[in-house]
């Protein structure tokens, strides 16, 4: 990570949810605050276990309620329990059906239901107007999917990262054009958490880049800082994934 | 013995003192007798007389009103200030009552602090199954930024506002420049200390204080996250809790409590609704306890369902009587039910109980909960002493030379700010008022306004101050200048007039009031509001 202009301060940890955090200031006057981040992932295409292999999701109930994931499975500050969820979430879950039948039928459900719509929200919205107005972005449909697994009792915590995106054939790729995106992961007993994108509908392979989990977006936002001072501020991000050959 | 075999010389105020069936009385026994810790009190409280407690109750009042003492009711947004209120007739605790309550207290110290170290550290609690996992995810009072921060000695429990923080350190901004602050006694709830990483929409905290705290550069009483173990859900565990962590039988029993977060005491609340009184397990601001035996059956059914879709937020309690002392009321004493808060601190050797306390008093015989906010009232609390005591006093002797001093780098900042405005507004309210005087003899003079010459040139003196809207600046004639007078006085919302100013004086007045002379305290109180 580098800053311009230079931090005084910068103290790096890992947080309670085992995310590795970095703390900084800058205590100089400045216009613009510029923060970098430039890492080398190593990714390798995931291995979807296959859905038959999967508990019928009612037996995941108590083995979450019970277990060290109940921290993914009550409600958190953006992800209140809403009544909506429940009963939006029940008609994919009949009785006995293999949890990962369930999480995906739930995921082609939102995907077709939901519009994207950057205009929609802001990270502020509240999940219930979400999914009142169905529309958002990636973060949106990652909570609102994460709400209802919850209401389901099946434990969920949202992934934040960046996605690779491909250029349409013959254009070369932009630069900057890649997104910092969200998705969600799922407790499996025995399996671990296996990654759902709702926004994409689809079960991340080797674009998605993870960064960090928690319990919702409020846990894992990329950034967040308090300025001191007057004035307006502006904010913008941009990410570029660029794919190294393996040496 | 006991006070009905020798009778007191009038009995006027304990005429018709009916205790409360099944609940105990902290004056009169079950046999009708007055207990031994009270006689002495009993007794001089009726050779006062009617005439001399009547008398003394209105000095208290005046004393109380006198010093501002008010508290602010909880949640309401308005600045709404109700004076204190507090009963003539204190609580009176034997001292070997107050042993036990005080070791009691000592020990549930010990426990609630030990237990923060556990959750906010090693967790062993919770590998050992000594407290669900699931009691403290559920919890929305345990602040996971602060898992890991160790504070000073280890204690989060030891019992305002700082301005800023950098290079992980807080600072004070004094007239003398930064001052760095070692300690810090929060008035702040636990999720609003810290914008950067808790809430980020407080207003009240110090941005980077966790960050501050969790490099040892400062101490918080209470540690930030200690909110995690003032929930009545803990209770359940506390008996085992103690075995386990100070391997002691806890000294003061708690009411028992069922967390409907486990099968079996969610099953027990399901049967025994009728006779529980249920609350919020984690939520403690505005959440008034239900008593299932008051329900109509379908309030019940209802109030089942919502706790079998969230079991983790409940938490049941059997019902227990409160014990009932007497208040003064007009010429005669009556039974109310009443709690006692005690104030327990960290000292070098240990907790320490500070003795006495706050003794609450509910509104009406038969209501069950006490709350200052719900219209109780407040009663002293004495420690009764076997013997004589020695006296100690931490006032300062008045025999002493004071030396002025001037010491700016004692004066914080933000105080010079407030002293600069409590005399912008003194003075503004003064001008203000005294044109105002100026155009008021004017306008009702016996002769009639028109003949006053210069009235004119006072209300276009108005106008170009900004008090009178801008349209008399030119204007001759004095039609609407009534109603404009009316508005600058009278007008809340409108900025400069005189109860605007008032008003933004009277806050001043209150967050500086350990800043002002006694004297100047009780002048500037008395603006009109």
């Amino acid at each position: 990570m580098a800053n311009s202009p230079p931090a005084t301060t910068i103290v790096g940890r890992d947080d309670y949810f085992g995310n590795h955090a970095d703390f900084f200031s800058v205590e100089g006057a400045h216009r613009v605050l510029t923060v970098s981040s430039c890492s080398i992932v190593e990714v390798s295409p995931s291995t979807v276990p296959s859905a038959m292999d999967t508990p019928p999701w009612e037996s995941l109930r108590d083995a979450c309620y019970f277990g060290d994931v109940s921290e993914f499975l009550f409600p958190s500050p953006l992800i209140p329990n809403i009544s909506g969820l429940h009963d939006y979430a029940c008609p994919s879950f009949p009785p006995d059906r293999n949890v990962l039948d369930c999480v995906m039928d739930l995921t082609r459900r939102i995907h077709a239901d939901f519009t994207f719509d950057p205009a929609a929200t802001t990270i502020a919205t509240p999940l219930e107007k979400v999914m009142r107005n169905r529309r958002g972005v990636c973060q949106d449909f990652a909570q609102f999917q994460i709400g209802c697994l919850r209401s389901m009792g099946v434990a969920a915590r949202y992934a934040s990262g960046y996605l690779e995106t491909v250029p349409a054939p013959g254009t070369p790729k932009l630069v900057g054009t890649d997104a910092s995106h969200a998705w969600l992961q799922v407790f499996v007993p025995n399996l671990g958490w296996i990654d759902v994108d709702p926004t994409n509908n689809l079960l991340p392979s080797d674009r998605h880049i993870f960064v960090a989990c928690g319990r919702d977006f409020d846990d894992v936002s990329p950034i967040r800082g308090v300025i001191v001072g007057a004035g307006r501020h502006k904010l913008v991000v941009a990410v570029d994934v660029i794919p190294l050959e393996t040496g | 013995m006991n006070a009905t075999s020798a009778p007191l010389a009038s009995r006027s105020f304990l005429d018709g003192y009916l205790p409360v069936p099944a609940a105990y009385d902290e004056m009169v026994a079950s046999d009708g007798s007055i207990r031994d810790s009270w006689r002495n009190f009993i007794g001089s409280f009726e050779r006062s007389g009617k005439t001399e407690l009547s008398a003394r109750r209105k000095s208290v009042n005046r004393i109380i009103k006198e010093n501002g003492v008010t508290f602010n009711i909880h949640g309401d947004t308005k600045d709404v200030r109700r004076s204190w209120e507090l009963d003539l007739v204190p609580f009176l605790i034997p001292a070997s009552e107050w042993k036990v309550i005080e070791a009691g207290l000592i020990q549930r110290t010990r426990l609630l602090n030990a237990v923060l170290a556990d959750v906010y550290g090693p967790q062993r609690l919770l590998q050992e199954a000594c407290l669900p996992r699931a009691l403290i995810n559920a919890n929305p009072n345990f602040l996971r930024p602060c898992f890991g921060i160790q504070p000073p000695n280890n204690l989060f429990i030891l019992l305002h506002a700082v301005d800023l923080a950098r290079e992980r350190r807080v600072f004070l901004k004094t007239l003398e420049g930064l001052q760095q602050v070692d300690v810090i006694f929060r008035r702040v709830d636990d999720a609003y200390c810290d914008p950067l990483e808790l809430r980020a929409d407080s207003a009240f905290g110090v941005p980077g204080l966790l960050e501050s705290t969790r490099a040892g550069n400062v101490a918080v009483a209470n540690a930030v996250g200690s909110g995690a173990v003032q929930t009545p859900a803990i209770t359940a565990f506390l008996p085992s809790l103690s075995q386990r962590l100070l391997g002691e039988e806890l000294i003061l029993p708690s009411v028992a409590t069922w967390w409907c977060g486990q099968k079996r005491e969610l099953a027990y609340v399901r049967e025994n609704l009728k006779n529980l009184v249920i609350k919020s397990a984690f939520t403690w601001v505005g959440a008034e306890p239900v008593f299932g035996g008051r329900l109509s059956n379908k309030e019940r059914r209802r109030l089942l369902g919502e706790i079998e879709n969230n079991p983790f937020d409940y938490v049941a309690q059997e019902e227990i009587a409160l014990s009932t002392i007497p208040v003064l009321e007009p010429g005669r004493l009556d039974p109310r039910p009443m709690v006692l808060r005690a104030i327990v601190c960290a000292a070098p050797n240990g907790y320490t109980v500070l003795p006495g306390g706050l003794t609450r008093v509910s509104r009406a015989k038969d209501r069950l909960v006490v709350s200052i906010k719900g219209g109780g009232t407040s009663k002293d609390t004495w420690v009764l002493a076997d013997g004589p005591v020695s006296q100690s006093s931490l006032l300062r002797r008045a025999d002493g030379i004071v030396r002025l001093e001037r010491a700016a780098a004692e004066v914080p900042s933000r105080v010079a700010e407030n002293f600069f405005w409590l005399g912008r507004y003194a003075e503004r309210l003064e001008d203000t008022v005294r044109l105002l005087r100026c155009l008021m003899a004017r306008l009702v003079t016996e002769t009639g306004a028109a003949a006053e010459p210069d009235l004119e040139s006072v209300i276009r003196l108005l106008a170009h101050l900004d008090l009178f809207s801008p349209k008399f600046r030119e204007r001759s004639s004095i039609s609407g200048v009534e109603s404009e007078v009316y508005q600058l006085i009278f007008r809340k919302m409108r900025l400069g007039s005189v109860v605007d100013i008032a008003a933004r004086l009277g806050h001043l007045v209150f967050a500086m009031r350990d800043r002002l002379s006694s004297d100047t305290w009780r002048i500037l109180r008395r603006q009109p509001r």
